[in-house]
């Protein structure tokens, strides 16, 4: 099958931004600058356009951009108080004030940066409690407790020690991997009105594991109405705590097919992406892996549980030569099902280079690789990154998807070790002048607000009724890798004009249907102006 | 030029065989352990000298592909299988590693080796994985099947078919054969794991659970009874592979196996804590506590936070009875891992031999307040608790003896031990 065509195209150049994401590595191979490059997406002035911050694990290597008119990124780290360093981050309103606020994880103690509502932050770690210890990788803002404060759930990597060292391909020095060390059991911060976080993870029973944790999503899995959690695991099996409503979590990962692959291997789990890929109106998971690994997709049967159908979605092959990082569901050609994109690089010298300089730097010339760019065709996913500029070789990592221009597709940011950001706009819609390629698809961006607590509900259930029958998206961030971004739910329309209605279960468990709406628009469903179920 | 182009170029340069004098494939050796690179020097002497030999081709790929120079080893196994067209060993060792990238690329692979050698099973398998992998369900199944055929042993095999019910909810068929592939290979944790779904989407997910609880203390282990496969790992000359084969040779009860090829590792890079310290638990398990306890000694000097060692040596010094080392050992193991209720046993056994009653109590405290769930460990801190209340007695502390008995007490009981009674009795009587 001819693989079809989706155009991007990099507009970092003309972005403003020139930075140079720092991993720090050197000659001892120290193991956070091979796993680094974090990302947050995010409107943090409140002028409705999406803003960068670049999270580096060298010191000082942090950067925050400012999106201006016209699609002009500026710098301006030091006067939002955004310096630093770190690993990944969760964006979202901890104080319910009604902006964003950032959590910063790092090889240290965490960071808690709380906005001003106009873009400036203030360091407030100590007073909210967050000197989480060791290696923090990805975090997710949940209410599991619905006291309408969103929680934060940090997986933990692994007790890195900087004086190991590795080697392979003949004893040739080389970065450890995580078998090389103890795992570290996540950390599950509970919020205290907006005023501050108590570490409550041993009450919540997820100290019982301590696995080298990377990426974490949290989602209502099963449609029980309790918010569960799933942390991929870098070589220890994947866990998936399932809520038992009480602030108590089980990790019921093995049972529920989704710990293990088809093979019953743990994989190198890096990071997810989640939405209902089979269009199923349930939450399917993406887990992206190491070379020789594939990524692995496991389909959600609602059993409840899950089954790997990484073959059945020929999504096996264009991933085992290559090292996945940062994925995302989302419909790139606005079509209605969810497509797939992988930010790539690997953690160990391939066994075949893919370039001897070029764009990389010397030292990381044996690890670059391609990203992809997966479309979905009725279930199966074809690669569609023949073309530029899935094409360039980098070491990417966090990779989110997100309608920079406002113009209704998803664009995507990957970030880069050692390399330039990508910004990859979207040609799917306006594709520019002369161009005969546009793509009449028409979508929705959908928000769910719930204005009690000056917030996007985050974790609310949205499904909507479509000409082509139901839809289920999710006010959730996009999960990825060490990553943050919008909870706006954008979906694919193809050819329809509008839809018939939109039925919301909110986190706390009320449902309320909403009227239809046009295509082409940013629709706010508001709780509580809804007609309840 | 694109870069998957470029991959699929790099791959085939590395597959393609010229005509008339082949190249040898070098890797890049910068860096790269001397053993390892004289052997491959040697390697490639002989077959300069030899190049129309095809098996001196597969001799060098199997030394490319044991030290993970996987392009030159594929080419190498390419170049021995054209001069060698009548040996299986050569496409078979190429098709297993081509399919590391590509199932589909390894299917014809595997079969112009299987049409060489149809009996041997673990090529039926490898294909059948192959297959399984590429979507061909149908064609995996008869494979598998074959593969039980000529080895009826054959836990891979056995599990192929259990995944391929599964997945065609077949949970009863899944179970079945699942549970055949554990019974022939318990140490495999993969197995157990997907044995434990199949009984869950059974509908029996007790059983399930059960399994899955035990398979926690599985590692990674995936042993085939492959010898020609395992020949090529046997090679490895970097420390790395030394401990790796050593842990393969322990997993089978092989000490003296496991020792031989540590104290080799060891000659390569004598600077590795880890082989030290396999070495160190290699020869206790071989009855060998003095040199067990050298070894240890080693791997400690050499990183004093690997895991496992500080509670490993300060065991054996206090089994060779130098009691005041042992306490140091034991107090830094529990600096590294406050958690360990082993360490928190040891330091009140020795606190107690020396009368430091207060440190006694104190850890025995936090050993109680860790509830362990290890039957020997918390059989041992109930005898502990037991003792130090005796002692308390002696000392005319009823109610301080009476607050250990309790402890033990709570223990017993909490794991239905049939000591609980006895100690309700003493209890009462301490009381009285």
């Amino acid at each position: 099958m001819a693989a079809p065509v989706v155009r991007f195209v990099d507009v970092t150049a003309e972005s403003g931004i020139d930075y140079i994401l720092p991993s720090g590595t050197d000659s001892t191979y120290p193991m956070p600058a091979v796993m680094g490059g974090g990302l947050a997406v995010f409107d943090a002035d409140g002028d409705a356009d999406l803003d960068l911050y670049i999270i580096a694990p060298a010191p000082g290597g942090n950067r925050f951009y400012l999106q201006q008119e016209g699609g002009v990124f500026t710098n301006a780290t030091a006067a939002a108080g955004l310096e630093g360093d770190g690993m990944g981050c969760a964006v979202g309103d901890l104080d319910n004030d009604g902006d964003l606020d950032l959590y910063l994880t790092r090889v240290g103690p965490d960071r808690l940066f709380v906005n001003d509502g106009k873009g400036v932050f203030a360091d407030r770690s100590e007073a909210w409690n967050v000197a989480v210890p060791g290696w923090s990788s990805s975090a997710a803002l949940l209410d599991y407790d619905r006291d309408g404060y969103l929680d934060v759930y940090i997986a933990r990597y692994v007790a890195f020690d900087a004086a190991r060292v590795c080697s392979q391909h003949g004893g040739r020095r080389d970065f450890c991997g995580p078998t090389e060390f103890e795992g570290l059991s996540d950390v599950l911060l509970h919020n205290l009105g907006g005023t501050g976080f108590e570490d409550v993870s041993a009450a919540a029973g997820i100290t019982a594991v301590d696995d080298a944790g990377l990426g974490v999503v949290a989602a209502d899995f099963d449609h029980d109405g309790e918010v569960d959690i799933y942390v991929a695991n870098d070589a220890d099996p994947n866990n998936l705590w399932i809520h038992q409503g009480s602030g108590r979590f089980l990790d019921d990962g093995v049972l529920q097919g989704s710990a293990f692959n088809r093979w019953g291997n743990s994989e190198a789990g890096m990071g997810i992406a989640v939405g209902d890929a089979d269009l199923d109106q349930d939450l399917d998971l993406f887990v992206t892996h190491l070379i020789t690994e594939t990524n692995t997709y496991y389909r959600n049967l609602m059993l409840p549980g899950f089954e790997d159908a990484t073959i059945d979605t020929e999504l096996g092959a264009a991933s085992l030569d290559l090292t996945g990082f940062g994925t995302a569901f989302f419909d790139a050609d606005n079509d209605g099902d969810l497509d797939l994109a992988v930010a790539n690089g690997a953690v160990k010298r391939r066994p075949s280079a893919l370039a001897t300089t070029g764009d990389a730097t010397a030292f990381w010339s044996d690890y670059v690789e391609p990203n992809l760019l997966l479309l979905n065709e009725e279930g199966r996913f074809v690669d569609a990154s023949a073309l530029a500029p899935w094409t360039q070789l980098s070491l990417s990592r966090a990779l989110v998807p997100a309608d920079l221009d406002r113009d209704g597709d998803l664009d995507l940011v990957i970030a880069n070790l050692d390399g330039p950001l990508q910004l990859l706009r979207n040609l799917t819609i306006d594709p520019g002048a002369g161009d005969t390629n546009a793509n009449t698809s028409n979508w929705l961006q959908i928000r769910a607000f719930d204005s009690r607590l000056r917030r996007v509900a985050i974790g609310a259930r949205i499904t909507v009724q479509t000409p082509e029958g139901a839809r289920l998206v999710h006010a959730l961030p996009p999960g990825s890798y060490l990553s943050g971004g919008p909870a706006t739910a954008h979906l694919g329309l193809g050819a329809s004009g509008g839809v018939q209605g939109f039925e919301v279960v909110w986190p706390d468990g009320l449902a309320e249907r909403f009227p239809g709406a046009a295509a082409n628009q940013v629709v706010q469903l508001i709780r509580g102006e809804g007609q309840s179920q | 030029m694109t870069a998957r182009p470029l991959a699929v170029l790099l791959f085939a340069a590395a597959t393609v065989v010229p005509t008339g004098a082949q190249q040898v494939p070098t890797p890049q050796l910068d860096g790269a352990e001397p053993a390892v690179r004289q052997r491959l020097a040697s390697l490639q002497a002989d077959l300069r000298a030899n190049s129309a030999n095809g098996d001196a081709w597969g001799r060098y790929g199997m030394a490319l592909e044991a030290h993970t120079f996987t392009d030159e080893a594929i080419a190498a196994y390419r170049q021995a299988h054209q001069l060698s067209p009548r040996s299986f060993r050569w496409p078979y060792l190429l098709a297993a590693l081509v399919d590391e990238r590509s199932a589909a690329d390894s299917l014809p692979l595997y079969r112009a080796a299987l049409a060489l050698d149809p009996d041997y099973a673990p090529a039926r398998v490898r294909l059948a994985e192959a297959f399984e992998r590429t979507g061909q369900f149908d064609a995996a199944n008869q494979e598998y099947a074959q593969a039980v055929r000529l080895d009826p042993d054959n836990a891979h095999a056995h599990a192929g078919l259990g995944r391929l019910a599964l997945a065609a909810a077949d949970a009863d068929a899944a179970v079945r054969h699942l549970s055949r592939a554990r019974e022939l290979a318990a140490e495999n944790r993969s197995f157990a794991v997907t044995l434990a779904q199949a009984y869950a989407r059974a509908g029996n997910r007790e059983r399930g659970q059960r399994i899955a609880d035990a398979a926690r203390s599985l590692g990674r282990i995936n042993y085939r009874n492959d010898p020609i496969r395992s020949s090529v790992h046997d090679l490895a000359l970097d420390a790395r592979s030394y401990l790796r084969r050593a842990n393969a040779h322990r997993v089978h009860g092989e000490l003296d196996l496991a020792r031989r090829e540590l104290r080799a590792g060891i000659d390569v890079d004598a600077s590795r804590p880890e082989l030290h310290f396999a070495l160190a638990e290699v020869l206790a398990a071989a009855g060998d506590p003095a040199g067990s306890l050298a070894a240890a000694r080693r791997a400690y000097e050499l990183h004093p936070e690997l895991e496992g060692v500080a509670p490993f040596l300060a065991r054996a010094l206090f089994q060779t009875g130098d009691l005041s080392g042992a306490l140091d050992l034991a107090e830094e193991a529990l600096r590294l891992n406050a958690g360990d209720v082993s360490m928190m046993l040891l330091v009140a056994l020795v606190s107690a031999e020396r009368g430091d009653v207060v440190r006694t109590v104190e850890v025995l405290d936090r050993a109680y307040e860790a509830r362990p769930q290890d039957p020997s460990t918390r059989e041992g801190l109930i005898q502990l608790l037991t003792n130090l209340g005796e002692a308390m007695v002696g000392s005319g502390l009823p109610d301080a003896a009476a607050g250990q008995f309790r402890k033990a007490l709570d223990l017993a009981e909490e794991a239905e031990s049939p000591e609980a009674a006895g100690l309700r009795r003493r209890l009462a009587q301490i009381r009285r």
